[in-house]
């Protein structure tokens, strides 16, 4: 069974997320902000997370992405959606971890085919 | 004009000081593509040299020394995965490739066949300028005859001998395969399948394989995952050699070739933010609420919860967009 977590403290874009993602993944599960993520990640084993960058409470997406990936295997992968497209953004979400990104707005069936190839991958193990 | 072309030209405007030029290379038959994606990538800075057929973009690809190609797989006359192994025969430049419907497979061979990225069609004009960018910001190798340097790392080719910090490494010989195909082409994605053939040979090793002998690998290299110096994971695609890449260099050269740019206004840069969660907003409406929604599966309860919130979505749009772009007085 394939899990999503989808992070976003925007109400809109969160709630048509979990809706379009609800069709290519066995469960879709919310959160608004970067402690949720990562209390959600524990209790839920995504195997991908889509986190938008900008998150309220202190913990961006970025922050959220360095935490999961020290967790225990499996970890899940992670798909950054973000506005802040210079080349520097793009190096610091690599160095976090990130597994692929997506600037917004952005084409859904991009977003589609990016969450598909990530969920046939599989978590991060070992 | 319409309201999203006038918001993408802004956005172009606002971005021409901040962004790194690249030597473009596109190969496409379409002029009703070409046209306005060259002006468009122009305005954003970059150097654009159209190729209308396969033929004239093998030639370019050598001939115009471009940073970054960018091939349209649907061309009429021409094979675009065989343009992109020929293309990738005959120079290292990367590729990026524009596919049309759904069609993985015909992705992953372009991926086999040498390409670095792709981008389904249709497509945002800021994602692949931030494509290309990091595209043609890959790092270089520093080689010899038979000898490559990395970071810590020296690969002699012809001894089969991998040093790190003067100390030999020992790898297995699918390890050495697998280190050799990646070393071989830096910046450039190397594919799963090519990994296996490279490791085992045409019809052997399985992707769960492969990952374990790139975690050994990466292990005995001192290479890690999470920040990847010299194997980057590229995920459900295959593995990238970044040749010991040191990001935070990186960052500084970039931070010194924009030290001259103009700071962005700090409201504008929110109302920028802002008015792209709201397009966001928009653009994921259209699709739950349109056909493709319904062909995607997504639910009707969700479809009903979209149309509820249609308006309030296109109200933010409409407030911010008159915020960043004041009516003229008449």
């Amino acid at each position: 069974m394939t899990t999503v977590l989808v992070c976003d403290d925007d109400d809109d874009i969160r709630s048509l997320l979990v809706a379009i993602l609800g069709s290519v993944a066995d469960r879709v599960v919310e959160t608004v902000d970067g402690g949720g993520a990562l209390r959600a990640v524990e209790e839920h084993r995504p195997d991908l997370l889509v986190t938008d960058r900008g998150l309220g409470g202190g913990i961006d997406g970025l922050e959220v992405t360095r935490r999961v990936r020290s967790m225990p295997s499996p970890r899940p992968r992670v798909l950054l959606l973000t506005g802040r497209r210079a080349d520097e953004d793009v190096e610091d979400a690599r160095a976090a971890g990130v597994d692929d990104f997506l600037g917004k707005p952005f084409r859904v069936p991009e977003l589609m085919d990016r969450v598909r190839a990530l969920l046939e991958i599989g978590p991060h193990i070992g | 004009m319409d309201v999203h072309s006038l918001i993408t030209r802004r956005a172009a405007g606002l971005s021409t000081t901040l962004h790194r030029v690249v030597r473009v290379l596109l190969i496409d038959d379409d002029e009703t593509l070409t046209a306005p994606l060259a002006a468009a990538l122009a305005t954003l800075g970059h150097q654009v040299v159209v190729a209308a057929d396969g033929a004239a973009g093998l030639g370019g690809a050598v001939d115009t020394a471009p940073e970054v190609v960018i091939v349209d797989l649907g061309l009429p006359d021409t094979d675009g995965v065989d343009l992109v192994r020929r293309i990738r025969e005959a120079s290292e430049v990367p590729q990026l490739v524009l596919t049309g419907a759904t069609d993985p497979a015909r992705r992953v061979q372009a991926f086999d066949a040498g390409a670095d990225d792709y981008l389904r069609k249709p497509f945002r004009l800021d994602e692949l300028d931030a494509r290309l960018r990091a595209l043609a910001r890959r790092p270089g190798l520093r080689t010899g005859p038979g000898l490559i340097h990395a970071g810590d790392l020296a690969v002699d080719v012809a001894a089969k001998r991998v040093t790190r910090q003067g100390e030999e490494v020992r790898l297995t010989p699918i390890e050495w395969r697998i280190l050799l195909a990646l070393a071989s082409a830096p910046g450039r994605l190397v594919s799963h399948r090519a990994l296996l053939v490279a490791g085992w040979g045409e019809g052997y090793g399985d992707r769960e394989t492969l990952r374990a002998h790139v975690r050994t690998l990466r292990a005995k290299i001192g290479d890690d995952a999470a920040a990847a110096r010299y194997v980057r994971t590229e995920a459900g695609l295959g593995y990238r050699w970044i040749g010991g890449e040191e990001p935070s260099a990186a960052r500084d050269a970039v931070a010194a070739d924009e030290s001259s740019a103009p700071p962005v206004d700090a409201a504008h840069a929110q109302l920028r933010h802002d008015l792209e969660n709201a397009l966001t907003a928009l653009e994921v409406s259209a699709f739950v609420l349109g056909p493709a929604g319904a062909e995607a599966g997504v639910s009707e309860a969700a479809r009903a919860s979209a149309l509820k919130r249609l308006p309030d979505v296109a109200t933010r749009v409409r407030e911010l967009v008159a915020q960043l772009l004041p009516v003229s007085p008449r």
